[in-house]
């Protein structure tokens, strides 16, 4: 682990009484911790057992089939290679598109500061929103992005973007990109301000090229807060359910399929509690892996700089 | 180096920055702009190949539709009317329990600051699907399932974590020297924290007040497995427009565009709020 902050330098150890702060601190804490651990034992138990969809009562004990079955049943390795796929290519494309815009929004001036105005606008919409929205977008008939297409002639035929097996994927993980993209712009924006303005200048008598201004400086300088974004983002992605349940439903075939489509799809569609548990704890354990991959990350950054 | 090179080569960045700007406000804005252009058509007009962007006449009818008539099982107003009052609700409670939190972490000293703030960053990390079911079946025993208080009390547990890390960036920058002033003016923790430490720290609040609510307005997967019928949200509701057979793609603009009001005026009032919550958090 890397060491935890040990709070307030500042603050006398009995600053406030203890009591006060038992008050504030306990319930919370405590609340959260159970939810957590309720959540883990009722999630292993269901997971290990057959449940019953209408009492939810486990009915007889399986063992670790729910999970041999995601293992070998094609459609929920689908759903799992989907998965990676569907944080990858977003995440991978949110940063740099994040990174290159953000360094244009770093400069000043009035076009500038006019065109930050609007890059929060596809972050706050309702998830939703953009999900239907999209999904309209890219109908195969009368859609907007095949009939833009056709109109300046780069398409003879509608593409399916939405409907077909090997494309589905892609065009959600597009809308994806577009809602997170520009506020991952901005907050880099922001961190590239913070940036020694010194270091640039000395460059600039050593010569250096933007590019090498841009490795050496602007990047190291902004590493930090930008690790901090991609899980942010890679949270945020892997968590979203929104998205691929509203364009696509998981289709066609499956095809879409995430683990986040397959928990709830398993539970409250087809009913299968047990194996919608087991797909939840996979969730979780990818969740840990990519809490840990950050926290190496971050400690090898920080003993770099 | 020549005056007239360095203006043109300042007329040069300037056309650059003029081109980028145009590509992104058109990536970010068309489809907006497409959303409420769509919304303001006739049925036959939105099925019209090709479409044109602009409508050939204004008609309102998909507003009248989706807002004004209640449907068999639609209730549009009152989809609205759940959803403003469970964010307003959800909003304030994690606001003010955040800040709580945020007050007293950052007047604290040893290792429990750190061991809370751990547990609050890895309890985000879990908030999605990987919860659903547990989420549910507490729900359900505690006799809480498909009402609104529960619904609210998840939402406050959910963003608390969230609310506090961020309180607390805001927490530091309310001087510790005037807790010792109030104290030896004979202020209890608690009085302090509410005659000075809130009107001192009344930008953070707005700010953490203000994006819990943007994140809670447009929460979907609890709001989907939790809240049925007459009790849902318009984010649920919202789907229920594109799953039939025949789609009415002017009625959904309608619908989205009213719903995706309450967080544009949040935007265009509090940008400022919102982009110092957005960094203030990730700095750390």
């Amino acid at each position: 682990m890397t060491a935890l902050p040990e709070g307030n330098p500042e603050a006398a150890l009995h600053g406030q009484s203890r009591a006060f702060r038992r008050y504030v601190l306990l319930p919370p804490t405590s609340i959260i911790s159970a939810l957590m651990v309720f959540a883990f034992l009722s999630l292993v138990y269901y997971a290990l057992h057959e449940v019953d969809i209408y009492t939810l009562v486990p009915t007889s004990y399986v063992g670790w089939r729910n999970f041999t079955f995601i293992f070998s049943d094609p459609k929920s390795l689908t759903a799992l290679l989907n998965t990676f796929i569907w944080i990858g290519v977003s995440v991978v494309l949110i940063t740099i598109l994040g990174i290159a815009t953000g360094l244009f929004l770093s400069r000043d001036g009035a076009i500038i500061r006019f065109t930050r105005a609007f890059m929060l606008v596809p972050w706050v919409l309702p998830g939703v929103v953009t999900a239907a929205l999209f999904r309209w977008f890219f109908q195969t008939q009368n859609g907007i992005f095949n009939s833009t297409l056709a109109q300046i002639g780069f398409l003879a035929d509608p593409v399916p973007w939405l409907s077909s097996p090997g494309l589905a994927l892609y065009t959600v993980c597009f809308a994806i990109v577009w809602r997170l993209f520009p506020m991952f712009a901005l907050v880099t924006a922001a961190a590239i301000k913070t940036v020694d303005q010194s270091l640039y200048d000395a460059a600039a008598i050593d010569g250096a090229s933007a590019w090498r201004r841009f490795w050496h400086i602007t990047l190291p300088g902004i590493t930090q807060q930008t690790l901090t974004m991609v899980l942010l983002v890679t949270i945020w992605v892997a968590n979203n359910l929104v998205f691929v349940h509203v364009m696509t439903g998981g289709g066609p075939i499956g095809q879409s399929e995430t683990i986040p489509t397959y928990i709830y799809r398993m539970a409250f569609d087809v009913g299968n509690v047990g194996l919608a548990s087991a797909a939840s704890l996979l969730n979780a354990a990818l969740l840990v892996i990519i809490g840990i991959v950050y926290v190496r990350a971050l400690r090898a950054a920080r003993r770099e700089s | 180096m020549n005056t007239g090179s360095s203006r043109t080569g300042y007329l040069l960045s300037k056309a650059f920055e003029l081109g980028v700007a145009a590509i992104l406000l058109t990536v970010i804005l068309f489809p907006v702009i497409w959303l409420v252009l769509i919304s303001v058509r006739s049925v036959a007009e939105v099925y019209q190949y090709p479409l044109t962007f602009f409508p050939k006449e204004l008609v309102f009818d998909a507003y009248r539709e989706v807002w004004l008539s209640k449907g068999y099982s639609t209730d549009w107003l009152r989809y609205f009317l759940n959803t403003a009052v469970i964010a307003c609700f959800a909003a304030t409670g994690v606001m003010l329990l955040g800040l709580l939190l945020g007050y007293v972490l950052s007047r604290m000293r040893g290792p429990w600051v750190g061991r809370v703030q751990l547990l609050f960053i890895v309890i985000q990390l879990f908030e999605g699907p990987a919860l659903i079911i547990p989420v549910y079946l507490a729900l359900s025993w505690l006799g809480l399932y498909n009402s609104a208080i529960g619904y609210i009390l998840l939402l406050i547990v959910f963003f608390l974590p969230f609310a506090a890390l961020l309180s607390l960036s805001f927490a530091y920058s309310v001087p510790i020297e005037i807790d010792e002033a109030a104290r030896i003016d004979g202020c209890s923790d608690w009085q302090f924290f509410r005659k000075v430490f809130i009107p001192s720290a009344k930008v953070g609040m707005v700010t953490v007040g203000l994006m819990a609510f943007l994140l809670i307005w447009g929460e979907y997967p609890f709001a989907l497995t939790l809240l049925q019928g007459e009790n849902r949200t318009v984010s649920t509701a919202l789907v229920d427009l594109i799953s039939g057979l025949s789609v009415y793609w002017n009625n959904l603009a309608a619908a989205a565009t009213i719903i995706s009001l309450p967080v544009i005026l949040v935007l265009v009032f509090a940008q400022k709020h919102i982009v110092s919550g957005l960094t203030s958090g990730s700095v750390k």
